[in-house]
């Protein structure tokens, strides 16, 4: 009944790693039936529930699911935005031995139309009336949708059911069956389908990643195995749980037993901090650079001795935590300061997440080291992680006591990571997906026979096996000689680095080293050159001076010891002007055409190729 | 003119012209974008906008030939916070063709910002404006899917990761279906957090 199109690799389970999401609950509950499961807003307060009742009110939803013929393994989509109901409805899907399929709220008609007819949706839980309609508007295409389950909706009696009403269908079965959800638990085998998630690709339609228990069971033994999380921790979860990043922390909480306080609303995120008071939380880096933001500014906007006070508190804070990684011992006077520095500054940054945080996760984009070593600086370690939706959002992670900012960590163990030839991550493990759903082209185009993904990310792995994630490929140049250049990334150092730069364009696709096109910032170049005694003069006399390229040779020559050997810009010319709108390199509103750059300076380019 | 709009969550928004007066606050947005915004906006690596970069989003925003658009989100306190900014540009040598931009602070992305902000555009755009021309990174879906929906669009690949898009106003692309939902400003492959959705 698989319709998977290929499985590579069947996974055997590992020493404690449970056979499938359902299993997890149940034996949760059976652990500690007595300890907070979840806490939600209710009004302005918040209710709890325990894992003995969060089992009473999920059983009768995945009652109501098998009364409705819901089989194993079919698809039951949720449509909604993070919340209780969510975890509630996912877990009775489990339960049914059914998959979850996600869907965004904000997913417009026609892609949500796509995803339930692609995923072959016989039952979607749907938010509120606005989901509601979206799926009445694509009823007509969508003849295998047989119900719609809404949280907050109102229910028409017929084809659209209210949660109260799956319940009672539910407590109805079970009367019939008192045990017609311990044995659709039991049936669910490790390779079985848990969850069906849409990920656009570059062209075409999304995919569905499927992806089966053993993904989930697996990340959920894997963090266990990081020893960072108890019983005792609290987490706080606003990400979209439509996400694989998401999921993933539904699936280590199950596995571990910590309370989770669950609110998707973005706007309550900083009040439900300071009222949740969390041990961790995880986040893209968006939210982590935007409490940097705030913070830096504020101190700035005080000014004079706050500002002089934050800056010092800082200083120490990174000192202190720098020699923590490196293992040395401080000394009495720099603990003195940090006590000092933590009890004026830190603490109450500290405060802004609650003040009990232990560390935070970052995941899904980059975060930028000098960011993380800031919360370091802070006593909140920001662990980075690595993963993708194919990767069920797992494959790395920086560990607690070996923060190395700017990487993503080595793999959790069971997880291998491999770099091609050309640079690109390849992964391998339990969390790796089967495939994508009825794609088997698509599927062996990223999923080799003996397993490994290729991630489309370019990475490096240091000495001690950790990661670092240098581009994505889609955004790189491939050179003749295999090797794939990122541009942005050599954009971004040389105009860190070259204060007279205006554009760069690297030129590398085909050729067997990378050059550049650059041109210069007139006002600032003029700036340098009456700073350096040269009389005025316009722009393209200027920008030819010997001293001028000199200058920019200086800075280029920072930019590549920087890179690696393949990467770096072995010639470069400064253009007579800037790109000009006139011309088509840019557009009117700035926006650069590499292509038109590249073609219209072709000789110029082609020069530096020859002899 | 000013108009009101409200956001895919109901929150209310204003969409008013750019003015001189607004230099900063463009400058100030610009810092809070993450490094991929700024980089599908102007396709180039920008750390900071320069002056010379800020007379031309601003100073030269004539309401002819170039319409800047902003929405400010008015907040709990009833304060207006500028969230996105979006142009048209006529150009010169095409006068009926313009190209099109939009920025979204990062944390506003998935909200529908950009689809409204769109909209308005499209309602106050420069005088004889049929067509739209662009460039847009390949991997940019969100803004492609939005340009889709504003009429019948050819799209060709213009090297690495990037493509090249004209819009031809004058022929609706094929009827969104009376639906009351806004084209998907997030594609259906959803971002991880509405994190695409915003820059073009």
């Amino acid at each position: 009944m698989s319709e998977t199109p290929h499985v590579p690799q069947v996974h055997d389970l590992l020493p404690g790693q449970a056979s499938s999401v359902p299993r997890m609950l149940l034996d949760r509950i059976a652990t500690t039936p007595d300890r907070e499961a979840y806490r939600y807003p209710v009004g302005d307060r918040w209710e709890s529930v325990t894992w003995a009742e969060a089992g009473e009110v999920v059983r009768p939803l995945a009652a109501g699911l098998l009364a409705l013929g819901i089989r194993p393994e079919e698809r039951v989509a949720i449509a909604s935005s993070t919340r209780i109901e969510w975890l509630y409805a996912d877990l009775a899907i489990a339960c049914a031995g059914a998959a979850t399929t996600t869907v965004y709220p904000s997913t417009g008609p026609e892609d949500v139309g796509f995803i339930l007819r692609d995923s072959d949706s016989r039952v979607v839980f749907a938010e509120d009336d606005v989901q509601v309609e979206k799926l009445r508007s694509q009823r007509a295409r969508l003849p295998g949708l047989d119900r719609v389950v809404t949280f907050d909706g109102t229910p028409d009696g017929d084809w659209v059911l209210g949660l109260a009403d799956l319940r009672e269908l539910g407590l109805r079965h079970l009367a019939e069956h008192p045990d017609a959800v311990e044995r659709a638990v039991a049936a669910v085998r490790p390779e079985d389908l848990a969850t069906l998630i849409y990920t656009s690709g570059t062209t075409g339609q999304p995919k569905g990643v499927e992806l089966p228990h053993r993904c989930w069971t697996y990340i959920g033994v894997a963090a266990e195995g990081l020893d960072i999380l108890t019983e005792d921790d609290l987490q706080f979860l606003w990400l979209p749980l439509s996400h694989s990043f998401g999921k993933m922390l539904q699936a280590v909480q199950l596995q571990v037993g910590f309370p989770t306080a669950v609110d998707g609303r973005m706007d309550r995120i900083v009040p439900n901090l300071a009222e949740v008071r969390p041990t961790f939380m995880a986040g893209p880096p968006r939210i982590f650079e935007k409490v940097h933001a705030k913070v830096v500014q504020g101190l700035e906007e005080e000014g004079g001795v706050k500002a002089a006070l934050g800056g010092w508190a800082f200083g120490v804070g990174d000192r202190v935590a720098r020699a923590r990684v490196a293992g040395r011992r401080v000394g009495p006077v720099t603990r003195a300061e940090h006590a000092l520095a933590d009890r004026l500054v830190l603490a109450k940054v500290r405060e802004r997440l609650g003040g009990r945080i232990r560390f935070l996760i970052s995941g899904s984009a980059a975060l930028s080291p000098d960011v993380a070593a800031w919360f370091h600086a802070a006593g909140m370690v920001v662990m980075e992680g690595y993963g993708m939706t194919e990767t069920s959002a797992g494959a790395c992670i920086v560990r607690l006591e070996d923060p190395a900012f700017g990487k993503v960590g080595p793999p959790v163990d069971g997880t291998e990571v491999r770099i091609a030839e050309d640079g690109e991550i390849l992964l391998r493990g339990p969390s790796v997906m089967r495939g994508y759903h009825r794609q088997p082209e698509a599927t062996a185009e990223v999923l080799d026979a003996e397993g490994w993904l290729a991630t489309g990310d370019v990475g490096e792995l240091d000495e001690e096996g950790r990661l670092r994630i240098t581009d994505r490929k889609k955004d790189l140049i491939k050179t003749s000689g295999g090797k794939y250049i990122a541009p942005q990334a050599i954009e971004m150092l040389f105009k860190a680095v070259c204060p007279l730069a205006s554009q760069m364009v690297v030129h590398a696709e085909g050729r067997n080293y990378a050059t550049a096109l650059i041109t210069l910032d007139s006002e600032a170049l003029a700036q340098w050159a009456a700073a350096n005694g040269f009389p005025p003069a316009d722009y393209a006399d200027l920008a030819a001076l010997p001293e001028v390229r000199a200058y920019v040779q200086a800075s280029m020559d920072q930019v590549n010891a920087r890179l690696n050997r393949w990467e770096t810009i072995k010639d470069f010319r400064i253009l007579d002007r800037d790109l000009t709108v006139e011309d088509g390199e840019v557009t009117p509103s700035m926006k650069v055409r590499r292509k038109v750059v590249e073609t219209a300076y072709r000789p110029l380019l082609d020069e530096m190729y020859t002899g | 003119m000013i108009a009101e709009a409200r956001l895919r969550d109901g929150t209310p928004a204003l969409i008013w012209p750019l003015d001189p007066g607004d230099r900063e606050a463009v400058r100030e947005g610009f810092e809070q974008l993450s490094v991929d915004s700024r980089y599908h906006r102007f396709l180039a690596t920008v750390p900071h906008l320069s002056d010379a970069q800020l007379d031309h989003l601003v100073d030269e925003v004539d309401g002819v030939d170039h319409v800047a658009l902003a929405l400010v989100v008015i907040d709990d306190d009833h304060l207006g916070v500028p969230v996105g900014v979006a142009r048209m540009i006529r150009y010169q040598q095409e006068p009926t063709a313009a190209d099109v931009a939009v920025t979204v602070l990062d944390e506003w992305h998935g909200r529908g910002v950009a689809t409204a902000l769109l909209d308005e555009l499209m309602r106050q755009r420069p005088a004889g404006i049929t067509e739209l021309v662009t460039t847009i990174t390949a991997d940019n879906e969100a803004s492609l899917a939005m340009l889709r929906s504003l009429g019948r669009t050819t799209v060709t690949p213009a090297g690495v990761n990037r493509l090249d898009v004209v819009v031809d106003l004058t022929q609706p692309d094929e009827p969104a279906e009376e639906s009351t939902e806004e084209p998907a400003a997030e594609p259906a492959g959803q971002s991880p957090h509405p994190n695409d959705a915003g820059d073009l």
